[in-house]
C-alpha cells in the first residue's frame, strides 16, 4: 500500500466531514492534516486494515469531534466571561463564525442547518446521508464503503431521510433543541 | 410553471426512492434564485448539501502533506538524473551528428579547396615521384648519347 495512491486520494472526502462537522474550513483543514499525519505514523499497520476509507474515516471524525467539542468549551467559557449567559447550542455554529466557507451569507446559513440537522442523526445515519447527498455514492459503493448490504443501505437510508425531515421541520417551526 | 415534478421528487427523496441524478436535479434546483414560495422551505437543505458536496482542500494540501511525511523527497528520487538529462542528452547528440555530417559533406564537395596536411603530402610525394622519374628519363637519354657517340666513333 502506497501512500499517496491511497490515503491521499481520501483527503477532499475527509475535508468535508470535518467541515460539515466544525463549519470552518481552516478548522477542516487541520483535521484532515491531523489525519493524514496519523495514518502515516501507523503506516506499519495499513496491510492489516480491511477498510481504509473506513478506517481514515474514524480517525477524522474523532479529530473533528474532539476538535468541535474544544471549541464549544471554549465559547462557553467565553460567552460566560464575557456576558455571563450561557452558550445557545442553536447558535453555536454560527454563520459568522466561518468567515471563509463561502461567498454568500445563504450558503453558510445553508450549511450550519446541514450540520445541525446531521448531528442529529445516529452515526450509521449520519455516514449513510453524508455518502449518499455529499459524496453522490450508489447504494452499491455506499454498501462497500460501510460494509453493508444494498438493501441494508436502502433500509437505512430511508430511516435516515425520514429522520432528516423530522428534524428538519422541527427546526423550522420550532428552532433546533 | 408547473413544480409538480419537483414536489414528487422531494417526496421520493425523504422516501430514499430518488437515484443519485434526481437527486443532483433537486440541488441544482434549489440553488436557483427564484424558487416557489411553497417549495423554499426545503431550500436551506438541498443548498446546504450542494455547498458541502461542492467543498474541497486547495492544490498545496498534497505537497505540504508530502513534505511532512517525507514521500515528496522519496518521489523525487525515483526521477533519475538521467531521465531527466535525456531531453539534452538527445539534443547533444543530434548537434553531434549535425556537425560530423556536415564536415563528411562539405570534405566530399567538389569545390573544396583546403586541404589537410596528410593530403598535401601525398601531393608533395606525387611531386617527388615525377621528379625521379624525369631523372631516370635523363639518365637513360644520357646513356643513349654516349653510346650513339661509341657506336659513330
Amino acid at each position: 500500500m502506497d501512500f499517496r495512491t491511497d490515503i491521499l486520494p481520501h483527503r477532499d472526502r475527509l475535508y468535508r466531514l470535518a467541515l460539515g462537522i466544525t463549519l470552518h474550513t481552516a478548522e477542516a483543514e487541520d483535521i484532515v492534516q491531523d489525519t493524514m499525519l496519523r495514518a502515516w505514523e501507523r503506516r506499519g499497520e495499513w496491510s492489516e486494515i480491511q477498510n481504509i476509507s473506513a478506517w481514515l474515516t474514524q480517525i477524522c471524525r474523532n479529530l473533528a469531534l474532539d476538535r468541535k467539542k474544544h471549541s464549544q468549551y471554549e465559547g462557553t467559557l467565553s460567552s460566560s466571561a464575557s456576558s455571563g449567559a450561557h452558550l445557545d447550542p442553536a447558535t453555536s455554529h454560527s454563520a459568522l463564525s466561518t468567515p471563509h466557507l463561502s461567498d454568500t451569507l445563504e450558503a453558510r446559513e445553508s450549511l450550519s442547518i446541514l450540520s445541525q440537522l446531521m448531528a442529529q442523526l445516529t452515526p450509521p445515519q449520519n455516514d449513510i446521508i453524508r455518502l449518499r447527498d455529499i459524496e453522490g455514492l450508489s447504494y452499491r459503493e455506499i454498501a462497500t464503503e460501510l460494509s453493508l448490504t444494498e438493501d441494508q443501505v436502502r433500509v437505512y437510508l430511508f430511516r435516515a431521510r425520514q429522520k432528516l425531515r423530522e428534524q428538519y421541520m422541527k427546526m423550522q417551526n420550532y428552532g433546533l433543541q | 410553471m408547473d413544480f409538480k415534478y419537483i414536489e414528487q421528487l422531494v417526496e421520493r427523496y425523504f422516501a430514499a426512492e430518488t437515484t443519485v441524478q434526481e437527486e443532483r436535479l433537486l440541488r441544482e434546483f434549489f440553488a436557483q434564485d427564484e424558487v416557489p414560495e411553497h417549495l423554499r422551505q426545503w431550500q436551506p437543505l438541498f443548498a446546504g448539501e450542494k455547498s458541502l458536496a461542492a467543498s474541497h482542500l486547495d492544490e498545496h494540501f498534497d505537497q505540504r502533506i508530502l513534505q511532512m511525511t517525507g514521500e515528496e523527497h522519496v518521489k523525487a528520487r525515483r526521477i533519475t538524473f538521467g531521465l531527466r538529462m535525456r531531453p539534452l542528452f538527445k539534443a547533444a547528440a543530434f548537434v553531434a551528428f549535425a556537425i560530423v555530417l556536415g564536415t563528411a559533406v562539405e570534405q566530399a564537395s567538389p569545390g573544396h579547396d583546403s586541404e589537410s596536411p596528410e593530403l598535401q603530402a601525398s601531393f608533395e610525394g606525387e611531386d617527388e615521384l615525377d621528379a625521379t622519374e624525369t631523372t631516370v628519363i635523363d639518365i637513360r637519354s644520357a646513356n643513349a648519347e654516349q653510346a650513339d657517340s661509341t657506336y659513330t666513333n
